[in-house]
């Protein structure tokens, strides 16, 4: 679309306005450029908004993590049948001891010791020893050496 | 947009938009600035460019003066005190005061398209667009603002013979 002109006696006044620069002012060129590319250069709103976003999840996420109670889950498991030919009968008494006799004087020292305070418990371990003028000093340890090599208590 | 087409647009542009953003505000160059600034910012640049900053320029220079007027009481004295809105070249015939002076007294209705069409080399549909007007009214304005300034500066008409006595 072409323009229509001015009337013919304005034309020269037209012109002659023209020819009049307008004065720029305090329009820095430079700085304004700069300032372009910064503001060109600035980040729309996609990334911020992604990572408000993934900072918010996480916080939610660690507060249920941190204040849900632990959570119990009960398994049922079914016990697996044993064959009937195998099982014994079940009974309320105790299954009776089965142990062989053994001879006293067979065992270790030790376990004779042990058989010995199982059977009659501390009171039938010996007497102690008389005072010291009567007997020369023992300790407990000559004792129990005493029993172990068999030799009964005064 | 393009760092050197924006370069380009300053050059071509920036004295014409302090033109154009004076007519209303104390401090044009600030707003002609953040236009420019605005479309540097701007992801896609609007098809026409020009018409845009113009559109953005016109906005915020009307949006300061309002925030002027409620500052100032002597807005015209203030105005009279400014400084001249063009600069003297070479081969101009009319006075950068002069012409000053009486584009300031003209309406805002009558400058507005003279400053858009003149210095800022808009087309006047695109001047109609800016001010709300057709293209026929923008530039029927146009007319009435030349006429006007022509009685202003007392330009002699070059069809008009002169009286024989």
């Amino acid at each position: 679309m072409s323009e229509p002109d001015a009337a013919p006696e304005l034309a020269a006044l037209e012109a002659e306005l023209r020819l009049l620069a307008p004065r720029e002012g305090d329009i820095d060129r430079d700085a304004l450029l700069f300032r372009a590319g910064r503001a060109s250069a600035r980040g729309g709103w996609a990334w911020p908004l992604a990572a408000g976003l993934s900072t918010c999840a996480a916080v939610v996420f660690a507060g249920v993590l941190t204040l849900r109670p632990p959570r119990v889950v009960y398994v049922t498991v079914e016990r697996p049948a044993a064959p009937a030919e195998e099982s014994p009968p079940i009974s309320d008494e105790p299954p009776p001891a089965v142990r062989e006799p053994v001879a006293v004087e067979e065992l270790p020292p030790y376990q004779r010791l042990q058989e010995h305070l199982l059977r009659w418990g501390l009171d039938g371990l010996p007497a102690p020893p008389p005072p010291a003028e009567s007997r020369p000093a023992s300790d407990h340890f000559s004792h129990y050496s005493q029993l172990l090599r068999g030799e009964s208590s005064p | 947009m393009d760092p050197v087409q924006l370069a380009r647009l300053v050059d071509q542009q920036a004295a014409a938009l302090v033109l154009y953003a004076r007519q209303w505000c104390a401090a044009p160059e600030d707003v002609v600035q953040e236009a420019f600034l605005k479309l540097a910012a701007q992801r896609r640049p609007p098809d026409r460019v020009v018409a845009w900053i113009y559109r953005v320029v016109r906005n915020a220079a009307l949006s300061a003066a309002r925030g002027e007027r409620r500052r100032r009481r002597h807005e015209s004295e203030a105005a009279a005190r400014a400084p001249s809105w063009f600069v003297s070249t070479e081969g101009a015939g009319l006075d950068g005061r002069a012409a000053t002076d009486a584009l300031a007294a003209l309406p805002g209705d009558l400058r507005e398209p003279v400053v858009a069409h003149l210095w800022g080399g808009l087309t006047f549909a695109e001047v109609g667009e800016l001010m709300g007007l057709s293209a026929s009214t923008a530039h029927r304005r146009y007319l009435e603002g030349l006429a006007a300034l022509r009685e202003r500066l007392r330009v002699p008409c070059p069809n008009q013979t002169p009286r024989r006595n």
